[in-house]
């Protein structure tokens, strides 16, 4: 699953990402596309124990991919 | 300035730092002052140029320098829009670091230089509006916190100008207009106007971020901005006229404003997601509820026509709301300014610390409580007019303001 978190205002990238890995069944990977380093996703992700790669992409943006642990 | 390609607008790190670790240090020095200023303090005297050296190195050195660095980073965050020109950012830093020295010497040295160290000043101030207008011209979609954002600005404008007619009273034995009327606009639009205003607008940003709120209403904000605006209006208008009974007016629509915002925060609150709030976030809550009783104690000292108590009032409101709300939220930005300078391109490589580890909680907490505890023995001290008890209490800021100048530079040693 892949989402676009491009030009929305924080913290509706953060929201709609926790969001989607709430659904998202276990083992299972979550890429995000984002315009900044999600810093505090980060934080919130280490709290629930997933796991997270950071790719930097060509245009500035960050895709970030994460497993439900 | 911004290739057409680049969606990112996040701030050069050297500019919000520069402006976060000059104001750190002038708030040691500040509040090293004030010890030495005891004996006039807890008499009263706050309108002598040692007590006018270091409330200015407070006010303008550490609050707001720390609130225009925390505003170069955040503005792009905030209003989806980049800072205009960064270049422009470091003059404007540079211009207003000599001002904010020149005139805190002036304070302690000669009254008369003040006014040329205000001309320093003003330019620094005028070039930071002039960032900040054009920067905000830029938001694609403007809402109620550009609305604030720009008033603040606005209020910032007026205070400067007041600064230097004051400033000019003192330069040439002259005055331009009523020196008291100019001088309680100066606080009203500083304090109420400016900073209150900017935190506002920002809180509306920072609250929803912090406690990942959504689905809430912003519509309270228009009412907030009308009546406490319109309380800051009528305030001024009781200046001009003299008026104690339009005085009382102006600061029950204040009280009545803040009051609707510390509702609508908690409404905001209510619809959060995470649970378990960062103290130093706390902090900057907790510096809305001291704010709210004070513009209740404001309102009744108005109501009872005690006029003499603004003096402490003002040092309660200078330090309780602004600085401790200005502290909350520096808490939050430096490791997050650092952490993106020095670990960003790292992620994934190595092993790179967490933001929570960037900055010792534990030490957070402490600190907090000193700063509480030294203000209340402050005011107590200054309310009853024991000196002792004020060297005790001032020196437990300065031990604050030593553990946060090296809690903040701590972080830039991860």
């Amino acid at each position: 699953m892949i989402l676009d978190n491009r030009g929305l205002e924080p913290p509706q990238p953060m929201m709609r990402t926790l969001a989607a890995l709430e659904t998202l069944p276990k083992g299972e990977t979550l890429t995000i596309i984002n315009d900044r380093r999600p810093m505090f996703l980060y934080e919130q992700l280490d709290e629930l124990g997933y796991l997270y790669e950071t790719k930097e992409s060509e245009d500035g943006s960050f895709e970030i991919t994460i497993t439900k642990g | 300035m911004f290739p057409s390609t680049q969606r990112t607008y996040e701030t050069n790190i050297r500019l919000p730092l520069s402006f976060i670790l000059f104001g750190v240090v002038a708030f040691v020095a500040s509040e090293a002052i004030l010890l030495f200023s005891g004996t006039s303090l807890v008499q009263g005297a706050f309108r002598i140029p040692a007590v006018w050296g270091a409330i200015h190195l407070a006010v303008l050195g550490w609050a707001l320098m720390v609130a225009m660095g925390a505003m170069y980073q955040l503005v792009p965050v905030v209003f989806l829009t980049p800072i205009w020109n960064e270049t422009l950012g470091f003059v404007q830093f540079f211009i207003t670091t000599l001002g904010v020295l020149a005139l805190s010497i002036s304070f302690l040295l000669e009254m008369k230089f003040v006014f040329f160290a205000g001309l320093l000043l003003t330019l620094g101030f005028v070039l930071f509006f002039l960032q900040m207008v054009m920067t905000l011209k830029n938001q694609p979609i403007k809402n109620m916190m550009t609305l604030f954002v720009s008033t603040a600005l606005f209020c910032l404008l007026l205070t400067v100008f007041l600064g230097m007619a004051l400033s000019f009273h003192f330069f040439s034995g002259s005055e331009i207009a009523d020196h008291l009327l100019m001088l309680k606009t100066h606080l009203l639009f500083g304090l109420t106007g400016w900073f209150t205003l900017l935190i506002i607008g920002f809180s509306y940003k920072m609250v929803p971020m912090f406690s990942l709120a959504h689905g809430f209403s912003m519509t309270l904000a228009r009412y907030v901005y009308t009546i406490y605006v319109g309380g800051l209006a009528i305030t001024f208008f009781s200046f001009l006229t003299n008026h104690s009974t339009l005085f009382t007016g102006g600061m029950g629509l204040l009280f009545l404003g803040f009051s609707l915002f510390s509702y609508h925060i908690t409404t905001i609150l209510r619809k959060r997601v995470k649970k378990k709030l960062d103290r130093p976030f706390l902090f900057a809550l907790f510096a809305i509820a001291i704010a709210l009783c004070l513009h209740a104690i404001a309102f009744l000292f108005a109501v009872v026509g005690n006029t003499a108590s603004f003096g402490v009032m003002i040092y309660g409101y200078l330090f309780g709301w602004i600085i401790l709300s200005i502290i909350g939220y520096l808490y939050k930005i430096v490791p997050f300014l650092w952490w993106t300078h020095r670990y960003s391109k790292k992620i994934g490589k190595e092993n790179v610390p967490t933001l929570k580890q960037m900055i010792n909680e534990k030490w957070i907490v402490f600190s907090f409580g000193l700063f509480l505890v030294s203000l209340i023995g402050v005011i107590l001290a200054l309310v009853i007019s024991n000196l002792p008890l004020f060297y005790i209490a001032q020196s437990g800021m300065i031990a604050f303001s030593l553990l946060l100048a090296g809690t903040i530079i701590s972080v830039l040693w991860k």
